[in-house]
């Protein structure tokens, strides 16, 4: 489904350029659920609205769905690929209804039946019709989360990417959105590309992932090797045992720590 | 029996909001002693309230009301403002969430943590002081970080510097709220351990809240989880797991896990008798 | 559907308040409605708001509630003082001062509306345009609009009106050209916030092209800060009118413009205050109406204490 090779993503000019993401390439397949780990400025997030078109200086190979991605896309493009935000809060206009915000895509695109496809994708995502006309300021975080979700699922794309969609909310509603997203995978057959640095998330959602720190994919892996512990990288290591909570060793150290500045 | 530092009885947090009155905590007592106690809660739950109230830094529309807040000889629940400024931050500290939004961005760290000093010492001998507290977060380079600013600081060194700060004063019992939320994964490893390390050196109490009930469950010695302003579930942490509150066996069963492979995680069912 | 939800509270007060709305009409009244019911708990704001519609009534109503002509010169009755008869006395030809600053209101009433909406659009256009696209376009059009800004705005609408001609058409074109620089430089800053969020890039991720963007998702969000800004831009726009006139350059006499009565009476001044008294009360209250009203409107439209 996606084929990246030896994307850069650099952002400012000259001697003040960042390189976001370096030369970084992987593979996804059809159906399959892939993660991107990393901490905050590892490159994940940038390489996610790289592939939304939210960003086009990018350079490199990108075919989603066997096409080659330029970038700057055509109309269809958008069809293909939907994107998630992650925070519930600030990806919803609060000026629109739900109804609103789920009509904007298919007035875009000049989709037939509208009122049809709204109720089928709210009922999709576990909000029924009664949720249509409120407005964001009356929805709690999973609600809206919900129908973010909708929102991306309405142009019927063939991809999702997902940049940590959980992490804002509560534990217990990000059970409830993670068990509709693997509900929507189940009966969609869409691909996921979920963006988190959430080990236990990506492990129970995905089934391949790759650890990515300061714009290069560092390791790639599947879930299962990471849960047995087969890791190669030492920084997968760092993340997987931070992952397990905290150890109890570490505090006994007083070993001086590395002073990570800006 | 030793006397535990904080001792809260019926402690409520009331807001008064235009249209009614939200009782963010409502009737909880627990105490500290010289050991890490994890307060746990979702957003809503009152845990951010209850360690304001102890230092009297809730918001103007709060009404915090308690039958007891004894810290060690006194009680904070009937404090003047007065005896509040000789408490907070030098007998009782508190760490917030973001150290961007705690340090001054105008003033060099060093200073910064200087003026937590008690008045009277020499610049040299404040230097000194300060030059130490950073050595003693496990800041490998004191003499280059004390003249830095805070936009130049990573999260975790402002975290540390945070730290380093509330610890001068010599406090005895320490509050912490999310005070690792904003870092990365692996920096936030390094935060508490110098947490874990200060707290058991210096005979602490540390007060921590926090969402992440793993965390948790694995940095404190005991846990408290609120739920809708009360503590619904007190224990150790090491027996987190026989936990018998429903709400927080339906925490434990949602928290996706490595190694777990469900297909589903099991969603919390709340039931409102749990906020009566 | 049944209605099962509306038959809890009949009628009207059932539809505006009913948890569920069932239409895009039904929840953009809701949220009209809510509004003005936050208004209304505002004393301030609906005081301001009630000098503005007994200004509208008395504009609508002026022929009937205007005891004289507004032109009926009595030279007989010169500069006689407030009296049972004339409530406000009478000028210098005799008028009454009462029935003239009552027509007066059609005046500024007139001067303020057409200002408000050639201004209001312009400034929208310029802000968001020059926000949103940025690059050449954002230094073209704010450059523009720091040239027209750099006039202190009475001169510059004295400028125009001086290369346009006196009168009131030409009164307001001018304020109007002062008016929208400084809505659409807060246009630009609202745009510029609202440019980097998540709502908007996700709209962007559904392929919407620029100008909708700019239309339908942003604008929107400028929308309130400049109906605040231009409500609060009222006094002064009166009062530039009334400068102008005051000045000869607005409105022409014999036209009951408060500025122009303002000029007059002040030659009076000393003998006969009442010339100017009531057309400076008048001017005085409908400002102080328009900034209650606008303090309310944005305590409404962009609440911070929430």
């Amino acid at each position: 489904m996606i084929e990246v090779e030896n994307l850069t993503v650099r952002f400012g000019k000259g001697k003040a350029a960042v390189t976001a993401v370096d030369g970084v390439s992987f593979k996804v397949n059809t159906g399959e659920a892939f993660g991107l780990v990393g901490e905050s400025g590892c490159g994940k997030t940038t390489i996610l609205r790289a592939l939304a078109g939210l960003n086009e200086d990018w350079s490199g190979l990108v075919r989603i769905d066997g096409k080659q991605l330029m970038p700057h896309r055509e109309r269809a493009f958008y069809k293909l690929v939907q994107i998630v935000f992650q925070d519930p809060y600030g990806s919803l206009h609060p000026r629109f209804t739900v109804n609103g915000t789920l009509m904007e895509p298919i007035k875009i695109h000049g989709l037939d039946r509208a009122d049809e496809r709204i109720d089928r994708v709210l009922r999709q995502v576990g909000l029924g019709p009664s949720f249509r006309f409120r407005y964001p300021h009356q929805l709690s975080g999973g609600q809206r989360q919900r129908v973010a979700i909708a929102r991306a699922l309405i142009l019927e794309p063939k991809l999702m990417l997902l940049d940590e969609p959980t992490s804002a909310l509560d534990v217990s509603v990000q059970a409830e959105i993670l068990n509709l997203l693997t509900d929507i995978r189940d009966s969609t057959g869409l691909t996921f590309l979920l963006v988190s640095h959430d080990l236990a998330v990506v492990s129970h959602m995905c089934d391949r992932l790759a650890v990515m720190n300061q714009g290069q994919i560092y390791e790639e892996l599947t879930v299962e090797d990471l849960v047995q512990r087969r890791y190669k990288n030492d920084y997968t290591r760092q993340l997987f045992e931070a992952s397990l909570g905290y150890d109890r060793r570490l505090g006994a150290g007083g070993t001086a720590l590395e002073d990570a500045s800006a | 029996m030793i006397k535990p530092l904080l001792e809260v009885e019926d402690l409520s947090v009331t807001f008064k909001t235009p249209h009614r009155m939200v009782k963010a905590v409502r009737d909880i007592s627990f105490t500290v002693g010289k050991e890490k106690v994890g307060i746990v809660g979702e957003s809503g739950s009152g845990k951010s309230a209850t360690g304001r109230a102890i230092l009297k830094l809730t918001p103007g529309n709060g009404i915090v009301s308690a039958k007891r807040m004894q810290f060690e000889e006194v009680d904070l629940a009937d404090a003047t403002e007065e005896d509040m400024l000789a408490v907070r931050g030098k007998r009782i500290g508190m760490i917030l969430q973001d150290p961007k939004f705690s340090l001054d961005p105008v003033m060099r760290v060093g200073d910064q943590i200087a003026e937590a000093l008690p008045p009277g010492l020499s610049k040299a001998e404040a230097r000194e002081r300060v030059l130490e507290m950073l050595e003693s977060v496990r800041i490998r380079n004191p003499q280059r970080v004390y003249s830095l600013y805070p936009h130049e600081c990573s999260g975790g060194m402002g975290q540390r510097i945070m730290i380093a700060m509330m610890l001068v004063p010599e406090p005895k019992l320490l509050i912490a709220d999310e005070p690792t939320s904003a870092l990365d994964v692996t920096v936030r490893m390094q935060v508490l351990a110098i947490l874990d390390d200060l707290v058991s050196r210096r005979g602490l109490g540390l007060m921590f809240i926090s969402h992440d009930l793993n965390l948790v469950a694995t940095f404190c010695d005991r846990v408290l989880i609120m739920y809708a302003g009360r503590i619904v579930e007190e224990c150790k942490a090491s027996e987190l797991r026989q936990a018998t509150h429903p709400y927080t066996q339906g925490l434990l069963a949602s928290l996706p896990r490595i190694g777990e492979r469900q297909k589903k995680l099991a969603t919390l069912v709340r039931d409102p008798a749990w906020a009566l | 559907m049944t209605t099962a939800v509306e038959s809890e509270k009949g009628g009207l007060a059932g539809y505006l308040t009913a948890e569920v709305s069932r239409s895009p009409t039904q929840a953009s009244l809701q949220r009209l409605y809510f509004g003005c019911r936050r208004f209304a708990q505002n004393p301030l704001a609906m005081i301001g708001f009630t000098i503005l519609m007994v200004l509208l009534l008395i504009a609508i109503f002026a022929p009937w509630i205007a005891p004289y002509p507004m032109n009926e010169q009595n030279l007989q009755t010169r500069l006689l003082p407030p009296s049972g008869d004339h409530f406000f006395g009478t000028d210098e030809l005799g008028r009454d001062i009462f029935s003239r600053v009552v027509y007066g209101s059609r005046i500024t009433l007139q001067i303020t509306t057409l200002v408000a909406v050639i201004a209001a659009p312009i400034g929208l256009i310029m802000g968001t345009t020059s926000g949103y696209f940025g690059g050449w376009t954002d230094t073209i059009l704010m450059r523009i609009t720091d040239i027209f800004l750099s006039f202190p705005p009475l001169i510059l609408a004295l400028g125009f009106v001086a290369a346009l001609g006196p009168g009131i058409r030409n009164a307001v074109i001018a304020i109007a050209l002062t008016v929208w620089p400084p809505i659409a430089r807060l246009a630009r800053a609202e745009t510029l916030t609202v440019r980097s969020s998540d709502y908007i890039a996700a709209i962007r991720a559904q392929g919407a092209p620029a100008w909708r963007i700019v239309v339908k998702h942003v604008m929107p969000m400028c929308l309130s800060s400049v109906i605040i800004r231009i409500t609060l831009n009222m006094a002064g726009i009166i009062l530039t009118a009334a400068a102008l006139g005051f000045l000869g350059l607005g409105a022409q006499p014999p036209m009951p413009e408060w500025g122009a009565m303002l000029s007059t009476g002040r030659q009076y001044l000393l003998g006969s205050w009442f010339l100017a008294a009531s057309p400076g009360l008048a001017i005085l209250v409908v400002s102080l109406a328009f900034n209650l009203f606008g303090d309310g409107l944005r305590d409404v439209l962009d609440p911070r204490d929430e």
